[in-house]
Order: C-alpha cells, then sequence, then structure tokens
C-alpha cells in the first residue's frame, strides 16, 4: 500500500482532527525548522561543483558558434592539438547521437555535428591543463561555416519551412502544434453578455542561478565513468550519458553536488557533462568545464516569449463561459522540453476558475535563438499574465472589483475542470480573503490616487504531473532508508535538492514518522550509485511525490520496529509508540526505551533494518492525447494583491509591496514555504519590470552578464508579506502541496492591474520598461483611456499562427 | 605582460616612461580586471598604483579643493570636505555599483576609463573640475572637459599619471543637483544622469549629461539660454531645444535613444523648474 | 608567475600565480578556499565578496596583488574567528541565516553574510533601509532577500537581548496585538541602541 492511501482517519499516525488545520499531534512537521545543510552553506563548507579540485585534473573549454545558423563544411582542430598544454580536443563527430530529454524529440548534440542554430551553439571542447590554456587552443581551431537564413521572428518561421532549422522534423520550422477543444466555445461565447479579446506578449526570460554550470568527469581505469553535475535532474543526464556516449548506464554514476540554484535551467542534460566525460575518456584524467557567465545565458532553456490572444465572455454577473486562446510560441533552436510547454500553455489555464468551454491553439516554432525551455512556472506564466489581465478588463466592463470576479468564478473543491483535470484540495477562496484583509483593498483600491494603485490575480499550478517524460510503469520517486546500530537513519532519495530545501523535508518527514531528532537523520540524495531513482527536481513534483515516498518507507521500517518491540514487551503493537528519540508504551509510562535500543530490538527480531517507499501517481488526466500533460495528483493556488507607484515623468514602475497568499496544502515547515513564495514573486516581478532576456535580429544577445540582465538587488525587491494557506491535500504527504512555482504566476498580471488602476494604462506587452509606460502614458492623453492601451495590431499575430500550422 | 608595483608616484612615474598605447595603469581594478577576463586587453604593461598612499588624500587649498586620483567612492563619501565643497562627486560616488565597488573604484580610474556612462565624470563636468597629470617629462593641468575626448578616450598621454584632481571654491549662492536615472537601483548603469551647478539667475551654469553621447557632455545651448535669463515658463521648450541640439543618444540594451532623450528632458525641467524666476521677474 | 603573500584568516600564506590573477582565483584555485564563489564573469554579482581589513571588496575585481599586506577574511574565517574571540560557534550572522530560511541554495550567501558582518562590524544596530542598501551588492536569486534582512535583523535583536520583530510569515499566525506588541519592543530597542550609539563608532559613515 502506498503511502498515499494511508492518510485521513483511520491514518496510523498524524490522523486529522476534524476542524484543526494546524495538528499539534506533529512534533516535526509544521514548524519553522533549520534545513539539514544549512550550517555547512552557512560556512562556506558545503562542495559546490565548481569546489571540486582533483588530482591531475584538466580544465575544459568550448569554441562557440558566431553564427545564428549555418552549415558546418570543415572543423581543422591540428592547431589547437598542437598548442603546448592541450591534451584533447573533441568535436561533434565523436558524439553524433541526438539526445533530449522528451524521447520524441531529440534533436540536440552534445556538439554540432554538421550545423549551428544559434549563437553560442557549442562546435567543439579543449581539454588543457588551465582555462587560459584551453581558450588559446579554441582560437586555433578552425571552423568554416556556409551561413544561412537565420530565423529572429517566430511569425517567419511560422510560415516560412526553408531552411529548415532541424531538418528531421516532420513540420518545417514548427516545433509542436496543439489543439484542444472542451465544450461548445463559440457558442458560449455567442451567448455571453460581454466580450473582452485582446492580445498580449510575453518576451522571453532566463533564470540566471547564481551558479554558472559546471561539471566535472573521472574515467576510472575499470570504465567507469563519474560525472558530477550541477543538474537539477540527475536521472536524465544518466540517460543521456549513456545514449550518446554509447556506454551501458551501469558503467555511469552522475552525481549532483550541492547545487546553486537551478530554477528549471538545469533541468536538460547539457553540452558540457557529455563534454568532460568524453574528454576524460580521451585523456584518462579528471577533466572540469565551468561555463562563463555569458555561456550561461547561451545554454538558456529560459520562459518561451510568447504572442498571446485571448477572447472571453462572460454573464453580466461576471461568471466565464469561454475562453478562446490562440497562442504562438518562440521555441529557440531546440526542443528542450517544448512538447510539455505547448500543451502546457493552454492546459494550465483551467483553474482556479470554471471554464464552462475553453479552446486553445498552441504552436511552438523553431528559430535561431538559443534555445527556451522550462522556468519556475513552466509553459504558465504567460497564458496567465494574459488570462488575468483579460478577466480585469472583463471586470471592468462589468464595473465589478476584481477580486469579486474572480470568487464569481471559483472552480471549487473536489472537482473535475473543463479539460479533465481532477483538483482536490482548494484554499483559493481562503487565499483572495487573506489579500484582500491583508492589503487594505476595500478601503484603499482606488482611493490611492493618481500614480499609486492596487491590483489583484489569481493563479494555479501543478504538484508534479503523471507524465513520466520517458513511458515507464515503474515509480516516479524511490526512497531507501538504512539504519545504523548509533540510531542514525540515513535516507538515500534521488531527488536533487536545488535549494528548494528536498533534502531537509526528507529528514524532517522520517524524523516525523521515527519519532527522531532531525539531526539524528541524515540525507544522501542524487547519486546515482547510492540512491533509488528520482526523476529529479522540476514540475514541483518533489515535496510531493518524494515526500510521499518518504513516508512510505519510514512507515514500512516503522511498522518493524512496532512488532519487534511488542513481541518484546509481549504487548499489543497500538501501545508501542516512537516519539522524541523513544520508544514508549502508552499505556505503561515507565517502560521505555531510546530508539537506538528499540532499533537493536528489531534488527535481532527481523535482519539488518531498512526500508524501501516509493510514489507514483493515481491515474490522472482527461482520456484523449495529451490529456495527463498538465494532469497533477494535487494542484496549488494563489492570489496576490500589488501595490505600485508609477512614476509618470520618467515611467518607471516601483512595486511598493506585494502580499502573496498561497495554498500550499500543509506548510511542512512555513519558513521554507514562505521563502519559495517571497523568492517566486521576487523573480515574477523582475520578470514585469527588469529583465528581459532579448536577442536581436542578427542572433546576437543583447547583453549577456548580471549587469544588462537586471535581476533585482535588494533595493529594487519590494516588501513581500508571504500568507500561507492551508488546505490540506488528502493525497499529498501529510497534506502537503507545491510552494515552489504557483507563487510566481499572479504577480505579473497584478503589476499590470495595478498600474491601471494607478495611472490607467492598461499594459499588455511585457516587460513593462519606463519607455513604454511613457508611450502608454502619452497615448492615453492623445486619445481615451481605452485607446491608450499598447497599440493594438488590427492582425492577430497569434491567429496567424494558428492558420499557419493547420 | 610586465607588471610593476609601484609605491611612489615617483615610481610610477618611471614605470610609465615606457609605456605604449597598449600599457594600462591599474588603480582599484574594477574595469581592468573585467576586460582581462573577457580577454579584450592584454597590455605590455601594467602600472599598479592601487598602493600608492600619495594619491589617495583631500585637502582644501586656494585653488579649491584637491582630491588624489586614488581616492576611492568610498573615500569620497565618507570625506566631509568633499561634502562642503564637492557634493556633486559625493551624490555620484553612491551612485557607483554598490558597497564593495565603492570600496574599490576610484575618482582617477572613473575618470580615464571614460565611459559615457560614468557616474563620477559628470560631478566632475558640472563642478568645474581640472585634472593634474603628471609624468616624467613634468606636469600640466587640463579643464575636465577636456581631458575626455571621447568614447573611452582621454587627452592622457601613454607616460602621464593623474594625480589628482581641483575642485573650484563653491561660489556664493551656487545650486547644484545630481540625478541618475538607471538600469535599477543598484549595481546599475545609467540610462541618463545629470550634474548641474547654476549660479542666481542662470549665472555660470554648469549643465553635465552623461548615456547621452559617445561622452560626457555639457548641454552648451541650455547653458547659454540659462545664462540669457531663461524665465521658468519657457523652460520646457528651452531644454527640448538643447536636448535636441547637443546630444546623440542611441537605442542600447540599457535604454532606447528616445528615452534617453525624454528623460533628459524631463529630469532637467524638474531639477532646474524650482530655481528659475517666472516670466516678468526674468532678467 | 609571481609569487603572493597574502593574509588570510589570520594566517600568512605564500603561494603563487599569473601575475593577471585575481584574488577570488588565488583563493579558489590556489588556497582551497572554496567558499568564495564566482557567479559572473567579474564585478556583477557579489558572489566572491570578502573582507579586506574588514570592508567588504569584491575578490574578483582585486589583483591578487593589490591584496598583499591586507588582512582577508574569507567565508570560511568567520566562524573560527567568532571561536578565537570567545564565542561559540558560528558567527551570529551565520547562525542567524541558518534560523531565518536565508539559506536557500546557499550560492551567494558567504558573500551576502561577509557584506552583513561588515554592515554590523560599522554599525551594529541598522535599520532595515541600511541593510538593504548596504546588501546592495550581492545578487541573490532565491530569496527574494526578504529572509536575509529577517536574519540580520534578528542578529542585531539578539545581540539587544530582545526578541526581533515578527517575520512577515509569522504575523500571520500570531494574534495581531501580540505582533504589534512584539514589534513595538524590537522597535523601541533598536531605536535605543541606536541613540545610545550616535555619533560612537557604531555610527554610519
Amino acid at each position: 500500500m502506498a503511502a498515499r492511501d494511508q492518510h485521513g482517519p483511520g491514518a496510523p499516525f498524524g490522523a486529522e482532527q476534524p476542524g484543526d488545520k494546524r495538528n499539534t499531534d506533529f512534533r516535526v512537521v509544521g514548524k519553522p525548522r533549520q534545513k539539514v545543510d544549512g550550517l555547512a552553506k552557512a560556512t562556506g563548507a558545503l562542495q559546490y561543483a565548481d569546489d571540486i579540485a582533483l588530482p591531475g585534473m584538466l580544465h575544459a573549454k568550448t569554441l562557440r558558434s558566431p553564427h545564428a545558423h549555418a552549415r558546418i563544411v570543415r572543423v581543422d582542430c591540428a592547431r589547437a592539438l598542437a598548442l603546448p598544454g592541450v591534451h584533447a580536443v573533441v568535436t561533434g563527430a565523436e558524439m553524433p547521437i541526438k539526445f533530449g530529454v522528451i524521447p520524441w524529440t531529440q534533436d540536440e548534440n552534445a556538439l554540432a555535428v554538421d550545423r549551428v542554430r544559434f549563437i553560442g551553439d557549442p562546435v567543439a571542447a579543449v581539454a588543457a591543463v588551465d582555462e587560459d590554456t584551453a581558450n588559446a587552443a579554441c582560437r586555433l581551431i578552425e571552423v568554416e561555416y556556409e551561413l544561412l537564413h537565420a530565423f529572429s521572428d517566430p511569425r517567419e518561421a511560422l510560415t516560412r519551412a526553408e531552411p529548415a532549422i532541424h531538418a528531421d522534423n516532420k513540420h518545417g520550422n514548427v516545433s509542436k502544434h496543439v489543439h484542444l477543444s472542451f465544450g461548445d466555445v463559440d457558442a458560449e461565447i455567442a451567448r455571453a453578455d460581454v466580450v473582452v479579446e485582446d492580445e498580449y506578449e510575453f518576451h522571453g526570460t532566463t533564470h540566471a542561478p547564481i551558479e554558472p554550470h559546471c561539471a566535472v568527469a573521472t574515467y576510472a581505469a575499470d570504465g567507469l565513468l563519474t560525472v558530477w553535475s550541477s543538474t537539477q535532474i540527475t536521472h536524465y543526464v544518466h540517460r543521456a550519458l549513456a545514449r550518446v556516449l554509447e556506454l551501458p548506464p551501469q558503467r555511469i554514476r552522475v552525481i549532483q553536488p550541492a547545487l546553486g540554484g537551478a530554477f528549471g535551467g538545469k533541468s536538460d542534460p547539457f553540452s558540457l557533462e557529455f563534454c568532460v566525460a568524453k574528454l576524460a575518456m580521451k585523456t584518462r584524467r579528471p577533466v572540469k568545464m565551468l561555463y562563463t557567465r555569458e555561456e550561461v545565458f547561451y545554454c538558456h532553456r529560459g520562459r518561451h516569449p510568447m504572442q498571446l490572444a485571448y477572447k472571453t465572455g462572460a454573464t453580466k454577473d461576471g461568471r466565464v463561459l469561454g475562453v478562446d486562446a490562440r497562442i504562438l510560441i518562440d521555441g529557440g533552436s531546440y526542443s528542450s522540453f517544448g512538447l510539455v510547454t505547448t500543451y502546457y500553455a493552454g492546459q494550465l489555464l483551467t483553474g482556479p476558475y470554471a471554464f464552462p468551454s475553453y479552446r486553445f491553439d498552441s504552436t511552438r516554432v523553431f528559430t535561431n535563438k538559443p534555445p527556451c525551455g522550462p522556468k519556475r512556472g513552466h509553459g504558465s506564466v504567460q497564458p496567465r499574465f494574459a488570462f488575468e489581465v483579460q478577466l480585469d478588463q472583463v471586470a471592468e466592463k462589468l464595473a465589478l472589483d476584481p477580486i469579486e470576479i474572480r470568487r464569481r468564478n471559483f472552480v471549487g473543491e473536489h472537482v473535475t475542470t473543463v479539460n479533465g483535470q481532477r483538483i482536490t484540495s482548494n484554499g483559493f477562496l481562503q487565499c483572495l480573503d487573506e489579500v484582500e484583509r491583508a492589503s487594505g483593498w476595500k478601503a484603499r483600491r482606488g482611493q490611492l490616487g493618481y500614480g499609486r494603485g492596487l491590483g489583484v490575480a489569481g493563479s494555479m499550478y501543478i504538484s508534479g504531473t503523471n507524465y513520466p517524460v520517458y513511458p515507464n510503469e515503474m515509480p516516479q520517486a524511490g526512497v531507501q532508508l538504512k539504519v545504523d546500530r548509533s540510531g542514525l537513519v540515513t535516507v538515500f532519495t534521488g531527488g536533487n535538492d536545488i535549494g528548494q530545501g528536498s533534502n531537509s523535508v526528507a529528514a524532517y518527514l522520517v524524523a516525523e514518522e521515527l519519532g527522531l531528532e532531525v539531526s539524528d537523520v541524515r540525507v544522501v540524495a542524487a547519486d546515482t550509485d547510492l540512491c533509488p531513482v528520482d526523476l529529479g527536481a522540476y514540475s514541483s513534483r518533489v515535496t510531493f511525490m518524494v515526500g510521499n515516498a518518504t513516508i512510505d518507507a519510514a512507515r514500512k521500517l516503522r511498522r518493524q520496529v512496532v512488532k519487534a518491540v511488542a513481541e518484546a514487551w509481549k504487548c499489543a503493537e497500538r501501545r508501542v509508540r516512537l516519539i522524541e528519540g523513544r520508544c514508549i508504551d502508552l499505556e505503561d509510562p515507565q517502560r521505555s526505551l531510546p530508539m537506538r535500543e528499540a532499533f537493536h530490538i528489531a534488527e535481532a527480531r527481523f535482519d539488518t533494518l531498512g526500508a524501501t517507499g516509493s510514489y507514483n501517481t493515481p491515474k490522472l488526466g482527461g482520456d484523449y492525447r495529451g490529456g495527463t500533460i498538465g494532469a497533477s495528483p494535487a494542484y496549488s493556488f494563489t492570489a496576490h494583491v500589488a501595490e505600485v507607484t508609477v512614476d509618470v515623468e520618467t515611467g518607471r514602475i516601483t512595486c511598493d509591496k506585494v502580499w502573496v497568499a498561497h495554498d500550499c496544502g500543509r506548510a511542512l515547515n512555513p519558513m521554507l514555504v514562505a521563502g519559495q513564495m517571497e523568492g517566486s514573486v521576487y523573480m515574477g516581478l523582475a520578470e514585469a519590470l527588469l529583465e528581459n532576456h532579448e536577442v536581436n535580429r542578427f542572433g546576437l544577445h543583447s547583453g549577456p552578464n548580471l549587469l544588462d540582465y537586471r535581476i533585482p538587488t535588494s533595493v529594487d525587491t519590494p516588501e513581500l508579506a508571504a500568507l500561507i494557506v492551508e488546505s490540506l491535500d488528502p493525497e499529498g504527504p501529510y497534506g502537503a502541496k507545491e510552494a515552489g512555482e504557483g507563487p510566481l504566476h499572479p504577480i505579473l498580471p497584478a503589476l499590470s492591474n495595478a498600474v491601471y488602476d494607478a495611472v490607467g494604462i492598461r499594459l499588455k506587452k511585457l516587460p513593462f520598461t519606463p519607455g513604454k509606460v511613457l508611450a502608454a502614458l502619452r497615448a492615453a492623453r492623445a486619445g481615451g483611456t481605452e485607446r491608450a492601451t499598447d497599440a493594438a495590431s488590427a492582425h492577430s499575430a497569434a491567429a496567424r499562427a494558428a492558420k499557419g500550422a493547420h | 605582460m610586465r607588471v610593476v608595483v609601484a609605491r611612489s608616484i615617483d615610481a610610477a612615474l618611471a614605470a610609465l616612461a615606457s609605456a605604449t598605447e597598449a600599457s594600462r595603469i591599474l588603480a582599484g581594478g574594477t574595469d581592468l580586471c573585467v576586460e582581462f577576463e573577457s580577454g579584450r586587453t592584454r597590455p605590455d604593461l601594467v602600472v599598479e598604483v592601487g598602493r600608492v598612499a600619495e594619491l589617495r588624500f583631500v585637502r582644501e587649498t586656494q585653488a579649491g579643493l584637491e582630491i588624489g586620483a586614488g581616492s576611492t567612492c568610498a573615500d569620497l563619501l565618507r570625506s566631509a570636505p568633499v561634502a562642503r565643497g564637492a557634493d556633486l562627486l559625493a551624490l555620484a560616488a553612491r551612485e557607483v555599483g554598490a558597497v564593495q565597488i565603492q570600496n574599490r573604484a576610484t575618482l582617477g580610474g572613473n575618470l580615464v576609463t571614460a565611459s559615457p556612462a560614468a557616474d563620477l565624470v559628470p560631478a566632475l563636468f558640472a563642478l568645474g573640475a581640472r585634472v593634474r597629470l603628471a609624468s616624467l617629462a613634468g606636469r600640466r593641468e587640463l579643464l575636465v572637459e577636456e581631458f575626455v575626448t571621447g568614447y573611452r578616450a582621454t587627452a592622457r598621454r601613454p607616460d602621464e599619471l593623474v594625480e589628482s584632481v581641483v575642485i573650484p571654491p563653491r561660489p556664493a549662492g551656487e545650486h547644484r543637483a545630481f540625478h541618475k536615472v538607471g538600469t535599477r537601483r543598484a549595481q546599475s548603469i545609467s540610462k541618463v544622469v545629470v550634474a548641474l551647478a547654476l549660479g542666481p539667475r542662470g549665472a555660470g551654469a554648469r549643465i553635465a549629461a552623461g548615456s547621452v553621447a559617445e561622452r560626457t557632455l555639457r548641454l552648451a545651448t541650455l547653458e547659454a539660454a540659462l545664462a540669457r535669463g531663461l524665465a521658468r515658463e519657457r523652460l520646457a521648450q528651452a531644454v527640448a531645444h538643447a536636448v535636441a541640439l547637443d546630444t546623440r543618444p542611441r537605442d542600447d540594451v540599457r535604454s532606447t535613444a528616445r528615452y534617453r532623450r525624454a528623460v533628459l528632458e524631463r529630469v532637467l525641467v524638474r531639477v532646474l523648474g524650482p530655481w528659475l524666476e517666472p516670466e516678468g521677474n526674468a532678467a | 608567475m609571481r609569487p603572493l603573500r597574502l593574509t588570510v584568516n589570520g594566517d600568512t600564506l605564500e603561494t603563487a600565480a599569473p601575475a593577471h590573477w585575481t584574488l577570488l582565483e588565488v583563493l579558489r584555485y590556489r588556497l582551497g578556499l572554496t567558499g568564495s564563489k564566482q557567479g559572473c564573469d567579474k564585478g556583477d554579482c557579489g558572489a566572491c565578496t570578502v573582507l579586506v581589513d574588514g570592508r567588504p571588496q569584491l575578490a574578483c575585481l582585486t589583483l591578487a596583488a593589490l591584496a598583499e599586506g591586507h588582512a582577508i577574511t574569507t567565508i570560511e574565517g568567520l566562524m573560527p574567528l567568532h571561536v578565537a574571540a570567545g564565542g561559540d560557534g558560528p558567527d551570529p550572522v551565520q547562525g542567524a541565516f541558518d534560523r531565518c530560511g536565508a539559506l536557500q541554495c546557499g550560492f551567494c550567501q558567504p558573500g551576502m553574510m561577509l557584506s552583513a558582518r561588515a554592515l554590523l562590524n560599522r554599525n551594529p544596530c541598522p535599520t532595515r533601509g541600511e541593510i538593504r542598501e548596504a546588501l546592495s551588492g550581492n545578487l541573490c536569486r532565491c530569496t527574494g532577500y526578504t529572509q536575509i534582512f529577517e536574519a540580520v535583523e534578528l542578529a542585531v535583536a539578539e545581540s539587544l537581548g530582545v526578541a526581533p520583530a515578527p517575520r512577515a510569515w509569522e504575523e500571520q499566525r500570531m494574534k495581531p496585538a501580540e505582533a504589534q506588541e512584539q514589534a513595538r519592543r524590537a522597535a523601541a530597542a533598536l531605536a535605543a541602541a541606536r541613540e545610545r550609539n550616535d555619533g560612537g563608532p557604531g555610527a554610519r559613515s
């Protein structure tokens, strides 16, 4: 029986008291706690990938394409190889097998084989005694290119198939097209009292974790390849290495050291992992490659630029009848997770509001730019922006309060959405109540004077998905526990702690179940030799899935200990309880044992002590092609209110404060949940106001550094008020859901809505640069406010997108 | 690359005697170390002056306030004489990078790098600063506008070292203002930076702007209009005229030419407005 | 190669490195002190912040040779220095960061904590605004800075012997009157301490 089946009444431990939202029975979870690796981080002791130094280690660098689109005619490495200090050079010809996270769209090479597809595409790699020498050698590699037409405008890529960026792609330069329709959208919109149709745009942003990508490889005399990599998905790197290097997977060990931030940007296998491996195999020496910040910008996999056309019909009392969406997605040069992105762009919009009918047409195209991929809130941040601004437009037409219209459309708890997604717990109404109360919405909205305003938005996000990326029937998460005679319990998990604290959560859960101190639990994670497979840190799946697997394992272990002690004490098992480091007899307070001794009894009674646990999703999703993509065992819900000040002279928008209420199910550690909420808001806010991953029409990145890619400093970040809402989920670990991605979504539309409240301009194209604000203000003064919005083009690019793709 | 660590001005000048166009002087290193990393610069000679104590001083003299070129932004922020006599420089120093950069970046470095987006340079323009240069051949003094000659270009010869700048005494009744519109609020590159000083009724105005041309410049047209006694009502028009005539902004990753012009105009109107007399009162 | 003699965390160490190497490269790749991080191609992120004679500076923009003759403190030195000064365990700043959730991925935090340490040495009772200002050269991509500010404020409150103002997420879980009272006490203690320090060594320079 899996852990998820044991919650609720009758669960052996931690049963819910009706009405008790903060179950006081818990000893470990539900309280602010330090992280298991907190002090190691605080003292600088923790090892990140670039902190690894091995005897005799070589340093590798990558030669990258200076052209946005070109055929490689010739690569000559002779002069590079002749440079003193150079040990090996590797080119694409030596690793011709393509890889990619999604098995159906494997279109990447470790190094370009016959074609480069963006400025920065890796072409060759050199291992040398030091980085300076490797760089010098890269400059000596001669590459002859034959230039091809480069696509920068996704609309062009949609209609022009030649030259194909991927010659073997079946649909010209269209990477993926999804058209799904639920209910009779046209009829519903036709009977609507009010219809709003408009266009929106998302520009493209990137993750910018402070740690650049880094990998180290060794190839032992016995043929074991070990790769340490700053990845957030060890398992996929493992699979991709085996595939590309044509090695049996059991001869490869992948380890994720401490990771300096990821946000989705370290989800794909990257060129450097293959390069260090191949170079280590060629030289039989350890090899390290550390990307420069500039290279991190070329790796990208950031949030897709999207052009979005939305039409919403509603009744006069504000109930949404139908939503019709057309989305053109600029994918950049490779597929990455793009298949999923194309689905998510439509599939994840059907909450927290009920749509009686819904249709989306979503097309992803290839262009000659750094590849886009999954970034925190994968695929759904852009559509969410468009829809939440449009919902405010509907509210305005109906003279409804923006919070009220959101309440009226609440989808409900334990319902199935129009596209067949099963929603379980849902605390969205409480989220709205919280932000309304805390922000003083009723008294302050519209009352702050010209230049200041409040805006609201809501959202929904997944806690993992039952789409396992590559088809298989095995668990999505596995955990193994090992008990030492010292009393220490070690958790082995394939889960990737990327700073979100998943190792800590695993330790809390084991400590909770076994009645141990958290310090009596150690976690070994993300090492393919030691840990059972977990599918990695993406889709906000880790707390939910690894959490459930951990509880599953811990309960199996607990049952063994309880049984053994009950036998030794000759009492009923129900009297034996593990609590606060001791095994006690509930009916005889005099009788108790330290856990260590209880473990000894259990080990003597059974065998070497340990347990495995796993989690897999129940069958979920709509019964149609793509119906499982975006189907999650539980959804989180968020509402934001943002307060802004608009400087009408400089056009600068200052966000003064954000109230963020997030339903994360049970907050296993409210302090870590708050940290995820605050970090999410900060990141989304920057996407709206500061950041722009811009590539010019020649394919050149506009500013691949942290000065020009403007992530906010401490003085750019507003006051953030995290309001935790806990709608205990029936299937989450102790009722927990996700907290790391959902809370990002609403801030972008909330800011746009707040600016409208402040100065009456409707910003529909991101980012909200001061120049755009000034232009919109000028237009507002020239004409009516409604027409003052960013000039809506007569023809919808997204509509053309849909036509082109049919 | 030959590296000479100078401990005195004399030692630095001796080392610079053999300098070429490809040689560099390293003070705080906040610009040069970035160039080393990117491979943009592989100088034949680097003369380190970061530890030349003689270059790090602030003293009040007859000629005005003399500030050693080796003074860091943090030094400028902490100096009482600078706060009194060269307040614009302290305001500008606060805008350079953040604390860590302010602790290393020097006045001389900002001046010699001569970036069009430099924060300290417009302040020096508005203060009417003079730049003191030394070489084995002797010493000379240039007005800061003569010193900054173009995009990252100065009148400094390869064998010369910027020793100090001299800020003339503050005339009675002079108004001063500094305003930066940056890409963000710290660690920020300016989109527009304005530093200005003007006497009563607009006399003797020095209005400097950064990031609106290939080099820091003075808005001569506006200064002339002010000198003629500009009325408050005519300010916006005069500013627009001057910005159109005197600046040459361009589009780049930090902003657009259009935005730079628009914001420069608004900042100037906002800053100058209160000091001008309404029509009828003007001279 | 240039011979170098550096004073790091109280020890005088000799090594050699290419002339253009920065202090960061020497710390990380010659001296094995990998707590100082590299997050950018120089000068933009603050992850390499170290203290040079007590002042925060970017090790990546400091030519190693220019660090000779100065006292350098890296993150590895904070706890030993605290213990040597009679303290117990990690520096109060490190402990507060750990207890406030300020360490998500942790990569930027060595630099952040050194900036915070320098601030508190100079100004033991900073306001939220002064904390923001002092940390504005250290980019963090995980936290949104809030829990970092709270950590510095916790370290301050503990040095004053009072409970800190309730953290943003805590306030919602407390009785409003209780939260207000705790915030009021913390603010009063801070104000009184700032009054005492006014013009003294703690005054902001």
